[in-house]
C-alpha cells in the first residue's frame, strides 16, 4: 500500500532576491512497512524531502499525497492533525524539552488532542518505553540521560501515537559509532516487529547498507 | 500537566523570571496601595459626608430646594406635613432605614452687644448629632473628621436647647475668652440676628457653650452650630431646609431612593430625593473622590504599562531562546494557538506567584506605613488627618484580576504574534 506519493515537487528558497532551488522535481513512493533511507551530500535536499513529506513545509510545485490524500491542499489545522496523528518525527538534536522527564517528553504527542484516559496514555506511554529499553530512566530529565538514551526518548515519542510513518532525520548525526548503530538496530527491529514504516535519512554509507531500500538523492533530484 | 509546565519552565532562566517577577510584584504592590488609600479615603470621605457633614445617605429637598432654599426658604422649606409624609412613605422600610433626621441652615450677624459678626450656621436635630458621634463608621473611618468640640455640643445642647457652638476664630472675632465655662452667665450669652420670612429682622439669645472647628478654612470665620428649634424660631420657619434619611446599610440606597421618588411623584408630593454622593450634595466628597479616580487611573495605566512591558519583553526573550522547541511543538502536532496557551499559562503562573509576594508585601508595607502615624494637612481643611493605607482581600482579588487580564492578554497577544513563523524555520532556528 502506497502511503506517501510525491509527484513533481519543487522547493525552492528565497535568499535575498534570489531562489535557490533545493529539490528539482521529485517523484517518489513510500510503501507502508518500508524501512526506506534517503543518503545524500550535505545540501543535496535530503532533509528538504523529509520536511516535505513530514508536512513541515509545502513544495513550491508538485504534489504529496498521504493516505491517497493532498496534503498542499490541508489546512494549518489538518496538517497539525496529521503530523499528530498520522507522522512520527526524530531529530538530529534530540529535540527534547528539558524541563520535563522521560515520561512526560513521550507523552507529549498524546496531549494535543488529550482523546485518551490518564490509563490509556500511560499504557501507551508505558509500552514504547519498555519497546526502547528506558524503563530504569522514566523519572531521569534529558540532562540525565547519555545521548543514545535522549535519542531513545525522541524514538518513543515519535511511535506513542502509533504512527503511519516515522521521519529520522539524521537521528545518528550527533552519535558516536556505535551508538549510532545501536539507534539503527533499535529502528530496524521496530520496523521488522511493529511494522512500523521509517524513512531514514542520514548521510553515512555504513548505516544505510542496512536498510531494505536505499534512495540516493543529489543536487535535489533524485538518482536511485 | 500544562500548568506543572508553566510552573517549570518559570525555573529556566532564574534571571530574567526573578526580573519579571519585580516588576509584577512592584506593580502588584503598586496598585494594592493605591487601592488601599483610596479605598479608606473613600470611606472616610463617604462617612464624613453622611454623619458629620449631616447629609445623611439620601437627603429629600422640598422640589427646587436645593438650589433656591437659601434665597427663599419659606417658599422651598420643607414643611412639618411634609415630613409626616415622608417618615409614612418610609413606615414600610423601617427595619432598613436606622433614623430620620432634620437639618435647617442659615446666614446672620452674631454680636455680644459690642461687637458683630456675620455666621453660616447649622441646625441639626439631637438625635441625628447624637447618632453620628457614636457611629461604628465614624468612630472607625473618620475618627479624624470628627472635630474637637463637636461632641460637647451634645452635652450642651442637653443642658440648654439654647446652646450654640461657634469655630475658634469666629469666637476670636467676637473677643469671646475660652474656654466659656470660667465666662460670667451675662458674658456667656450672645444674640443672633437674622431675616424672618416675612422680611422682619428677629433676633435669639443663645448661649455659647462650646467650640468646634468646620475642618474648612473657608468656614472657620463664621461656623455656627445650633439646635434645629432655635434656627427655627431665629427665621420664624416651621420647616427644614432638608430631611435626611439615615440607613442601615448602604447597599439600599439605590433602591430605597427610586422608592422614594416614585413614590413623590405617584403621590404629587413637590419632594426630590438625592444621593449623598452627588456634587451638589457633597461636594467636597464629590470633588475628592473624583480627582483620586482621575488619578488612580492614570497610575493603573502607567502600572499596567510596565508590567505589560515587562512581560512582553520576558516572552520575547522566552520565546528567541527557546524557539526550536516551539517548533518540535509544532512538529508533533501542537497548534500556534495551543502553544501560545502554553506560554500564557506560564506568564499567569509568574504572575499569580508575583502576586502572592505582592500581597504578602503590601501589607508589611501597610502596617509599618499605618503604625508611624503619618500626618497631613490637605488643602483648605484645618487639622491634620492620619495617613492610613488599608488593602484588604477585596483589593487583592481587583489587583488579581487587572494584573490577570493584563498579563494573560499581553502574553497571548505576544505569543500569537510571534509565533506566526514557518515550523521549518523554528525548528532550524540557530539561536535555539
Amino acid at each position: 500500500m502506497v502511503l506517501v506519493k510525491l509527484n513533481g515537487v519543487k522547493k525552492s528558497y528565497k535568499l535575498g532576491e534570489t531562489d535557490v532551488p533545493a529539490l528539482r522535481g521529485i517523484d517518489l513512493e513510500i510503501h507502508a512497512g518500508e524501512f526506506t533511507s534517503v543518503i545524500g551530500a550535505s545540501g543535496s535536499g535530503k532533509s528538504t524531502l523529509l520536511n516535505l513529506i513530514g508536512c513541515l513545509d509545502l513544495p513550491t510545485l508538485g504534489s504529496i499525497q498521504f493516505e491517497n490524500k493532498e496534503v498542499t491542499k490541508m489546512s494549518e489545522s489538518e496538517l497539525c492533525d496529521l503530523r499528530n496523528q498520522k507522522i512520527g518525527f526524530i531529530f538530529q538534536s534530540f529535540n527534547l524539552v528539558p524541563v520535563l522527564n522521560v515520561i512526560e517528553n513521550i507523552e507529549l504527542p498524546l496531549l494535543v488532542k488529550n482523546h485518551l484516559s490518564d490509563t490509556e496514555r500511560l499504557q501507551r506511554v508505558n509500552e514504547v518505553v519498555k519497546s526502547v529499553g528506558l524503563e530504569d530512566f522514566v523519572k531521569h530529565r534529558p540532562d540525565q540521560l547519555s545521548g543514545g538514551q535522549r535519542q531513545r526518548v525522541a524514538i518513543a515519542r515519535a511511535l506513542v501515537t502509533r504512527p503511519a510513518l516515522v521521519l529520522a532525520d539524521e537521528p545518528t548525526a550527533n552519535l558516536d559509532s556505535k551508538t549510532s548503530q545501536i539507534i539503527l538496530d533499535l529502528m530496524l527491529k521496530l520496523n521488522q516487529e511493529s511494522k512500523v514504516t521509517f524513512l531514514f535519512c542520514s548521510h553515512d554509507e555504513k548505516l544505510i547498507r542496512q536498510t531494505s531500500r536505499v534512495v540516493r538523492i543529489q543536487d535535489g533530484v533524485i538518482h536511485s | 500537566m500544562s500548568w506543572t509546565f508553566a510552573f517549570r519552565n518559570l525555573f529556566r532562566n532564574h534571571r530574567r523570571t526573578v526580573a519579571t517577577a519585580a516588576a509584577v510584584i512592584a506593580g502588584f504592590i503598586g496598585l494594592l496601595l493605591l487601592g488601599g488609600y483610596i479605598h479608606r479615603v473613600e470611606i472616610s470621605l463617604r462617612t464624613n459626608s453622611i454623619y458629620l457633614f449631616n447629609k445623611g445617605h439620601i437627603t429629600i429637598f422640598k422640589k427646587g430646594g436645593l438650589e433656591r432654599f437659601g434665597t427663599q426658604p419659606s417658599k422651598y422649606q420643607v414643611t412639618p406635613e411634609m415630613l409626616a409624609q415622608i417618615q409614612t412613605i418610609l413606615e414600610s422600610k423601617k427595619n432598613k432605614i436606622d433614623w430620620i433626621g432634620k437639618t435647617l441652615t442659615g446666614a446672620g450677624i452674631v454680636s455680644d452687644g459690642d461687637r458683630s459678626v456675620p455666621f453660616f450656621a447649622t441646625g441639626v436635630d439631637l438625635q441625628t448629632l447624637k447618632n453620628s458621634f457614636v457611629n461604628q463608621d465614624v468612630l472607625n473611618w473618620a475618627i479624624d473628621f470628627l472635630l474637637p468640640g463637636t461632641t460637647g455640643f451634645v452635652q450642651a445642647l442637653e443642658a440648654n436647647p439654647h446652646s450654640i457652638s461657634v469655630t475658634g476664630r469666629l469666637s476670636d472675632l467676637l473677643r469671646k475668652k475660652r474656654p466659656y465655662s470660667k465666662l460670667s452667665e451675662d458674658e456667656s450669652y450672645v444674640q443672633l440676628a437674622g431675616m424672618t420670612q416675612y422680611g422682619d429682622l428677629n433676633a435669639v439669645d443663645v448661649k455659647l457653650a462650646v467650640n468646634h472647628s468646620t475642618g474648612s478654612e473657608m468656614l472657620e470665620d463664621s461656623g455656627l452650630l445650633a439646635s434645629v428649634e432655635t434656627l427655627q424660631e431665629l427665621y420664624s420657619l416651621e420647616g427644614f431646609h432638608y430631611i435626611m434619611v439615615y440607613l442601615k446599610d448602604i447597599r439600599d440606597l439605590d433602591q430605597i431612593l427610586v422608592e422614594l421618588n416614585q413614590n413623590f411623584e405617584t403621590n404629587n408630593f413637590p419632594l426630590q430625593a438625592y444621593r449623598f454622593d452627588l456634587p451638589a450634595i457633597s461636594p467636597n466628597y464629590a470633588g475628592s473622590m473624583g480627582f483620586l479616580y482621575v488619578m488612580s487611573g492614570f497610575f493603573v495605566f502607567l502600572i499596567c504599562g510596565a508590567v505589560a512591558l515587562s512581560i512582553m519583553n520576558s516572552l520575547t526573550m522566552g520565546i528567541i531562546e527557546r524557539t526550536r522547541e516551539i517548533g518540535t511543538f509544532r512538529a508533533i502536532g501542537f497548534t500556534q494557538q495551543q502553544i501560545a496557551v502554553m506560554m500564557t499559562q506560564e506568564a499567569l503562573c509568574l504572575c499569580l506567584i508575583s502576586a502572592a509576594l505582592g500581597t504578602f508585601l503590601s501589607f508589611v508595607i501597610s502596617f509599618v506605613v499605618n503604625a508611624a502615624n503619618i500626618r497631613f494637612s490637605p488643602p483648605g481643611v484645618t487639622n491634620s488627618i492620619q495617613f492610613i493605607l488599608s488593602p484588604n482581600l477585596y483589593l487583592v482579588f481587583v489587583v488579581l484580576f487587572i494584573f490577570l487580564l493584563v498579563v494573560g492578554l499581553t502574553a497571548y497577544l505576544v505569543t500569537t504574534f510571534k509565533l506566526k513563523t514557518k515550523i521549518i524555520n523554528l525548528l532550524t532556528d540557530a539561536g535555539a
